[in-house]
């Protein structure tokens, strides 16, 4: 019993909603439209459900951890408080226009965020070190053609060489725009053939079935 | 009641569904495949069997997507990053090598523990405590996270497959400041040349979806591979056909194309 509920019923589930979604791209009519639009507010209403469930257990494993003196648990305290003021916050009022959620955006999170993401450029600049080895043909035109773009893009280079402009850009518009759209083209065609396998029931993975 | 401009799509959708179900049902009979080698695919038991030697244990993560499992577009990359998975907790357990899988979508927490659990009762085995981490939905607060797990427990693989965006360099280059050895792939075709220049391997884009026809030979895969080629090449025609129909202003194939 348990096997049918946890398994083939949400494959059951997913065959017809996907069929559904797929009629209701294709085909108009107002009954399709209408169901189409109803799962997608199910998907909204589960979504949320699963989140208050997720908050409250993290709540219960916290204190646990709390009571315990595990690993770490002083940062369990500044998670409990934090999630408390941003929640209790962010609910107060129109979401986001409490002065102190939006002081902590401003001020703690959006500064983070953005610290993290600037680490990104010296990831970049070491993984480039690191590659830009002519060991082989085909590293030997990865590292010419990205020379140009990095000399067309650059701006002392740019303004001092601007012959690599037009050549950088149709590097850029022609060779490049062609390479990554077969890429999307060959990538989706692999999403829409899983997408057909769960509807056909074959791809099991997605109720955590492993054949 | 069609929906205009999509009736070409709608016939191609329709074929794609038949084909997968011929093929698969061929394989099913006895038909045979040949895929090409996928060195990426090949190195999970020589990166798993590294860390083994080493003690260290294996770092595994499907990537992050906008909006949990739910993305249209990123979702079943995630989804076929754990279709892996499922081969290197096969291989972890085999050879009692420590595994970590950090997840940044909550609703994906289950599947990898019924993976996890599948893949370790096969060699009646618990699954390691703390092996699934969920970190965040937050994309920055996943890649701190995953930062911090490479720093603090090392690994000695860390296996990237699923989609990814930005932080996809700083986990490669995270995994490559603790000496791990690498394997990346993800679908998501602005990642790649991070993960070419990183990893040690890669994978790319529809070979992350023909990952489980590779390891495991399952039909339903194999076949919906050679669908996705007639597919392909069909694709391939239609795009010859409308560029000489545009060109050559052949009003009756545009029309057609534009149904």
């Amino acid at each position: 019993m348990s096997n049918i509920l946890k398994r083939e019923v949400p494959l059951g589930l997913a065959t017809v909603i996907i069929a559904l979604l797929f009629f209701d791209y294709y085909v108009f009519t107002d009954i399709t439209r209408n169901i189409a639009l109803s799962i997608a507010d199910w998907a909204i209403i589960i979504t949320a459900t699963a989140a208050g469930v997720g908050v409250l257990n993290m709540i219960i494993r916290t204190y646990q951890n709390i009571s315990k003196r595990a690993e770490y648990w002083y940062l369990d305290i500044y998670m409990l408080v934090v999630m408390v003021v941003m929640a209790g916050t962010g609910l107060i009022g129109a979401y986001g226009t409490h002065p102190v959620f939006e002081w902590i955006m401003m001020n703690a999170y959006l500064p983070i965020d953005a610290s993290i993401y600037a680490m990104v450029f010296f990831d970049i600049v070491s993984s480039y070190y690191r590659t830009f080895r002519v060991r082989s043909r085909d590293s030997a035109i990865l590292f010419i053609c990205a020379f140009i773009i990095m000399l067309k893009n650059a701006p002392l280079t740019g303004g001092m060489l601007p012959s690599f402009i037009p050549i950088g850009d149709w590097m850029l518009n022609i060779p490049s725009t062609a390479g990554s759209r077969a890429f999307i083209i060959v990538a989706s065609i692999g999403v829409v053939a899983f997408t057909i396998r769960t509807m056909l029931q074959t791809e099991r993975t997605t109720v955590g079935v492993v054949d | 009641m069609f929906v205009e401009g999509r009736i070409i799509q709608m016939l191609l959708m329709i074929l794609t569904i038949v084909a997968i179900y011929f093929y698969t049902d061929a394989v099913k009979k006895g038909r045979e495949v040949t895929i090409r080698p996928i060195p990426a695919l090949d190195a999970i038991e020589e990166a798993v069997g590294r860390a083994s030697e080493t003690g260290r244990p294996v770092h595994f993560t499907p990537g992050y997507t906008l909006g949990g499992l739910y993305n249209p577009t990123m979702g079943p990359g995630v989804m076929a990053g754990i279709t892996i998975l499922s081969k290197v907790a096969e291989v972890t357990a085999r050879l009692g090598t420590g595994i970590i899988v950090s997840l940044a979508q909550a609703e994906a927490v289950p599947l990898v523990e019924e993976t996890l659990k599948v893949a370790y009762r096969a060699q009646n085995l618990e699954v390691p405590a703390n092996a699934v981490r969920f970190i965040s939905t937050e994309q920055y607060a996943y890649a701190a996270g995953i930062l911090s797990i490479l720093l603090e427990e090392r690994p000695g693989a860390n296996i990237l497959m699923g989609y990814f965006w930005s932080e996809s360099l700083q986990f490669a280059e995270g995994g490559s400041y603790v000496g791990a050895m690498q394997i990346g792939g993800t679908c998501s075709p602005s990642q790649i040349p991070f993960f070419v220049a990183s990893c040690d391997y890669c994978l790319i884009g529809e070979e992350l979806f023909a990952a489980k026809g590779y390891i495991d030979r399952d039909p339903a895969s194999l076949g919906s591979l050679l669908a996705s080629d007639i597919l392909r090449s069909i694709l391939i025609g239609i795009v010859i056909v409308s560029f000489l129909a545009f060109n050559l202003n052949i009003g009756l194939i545009i029309d057609l194309l534009r149904m």
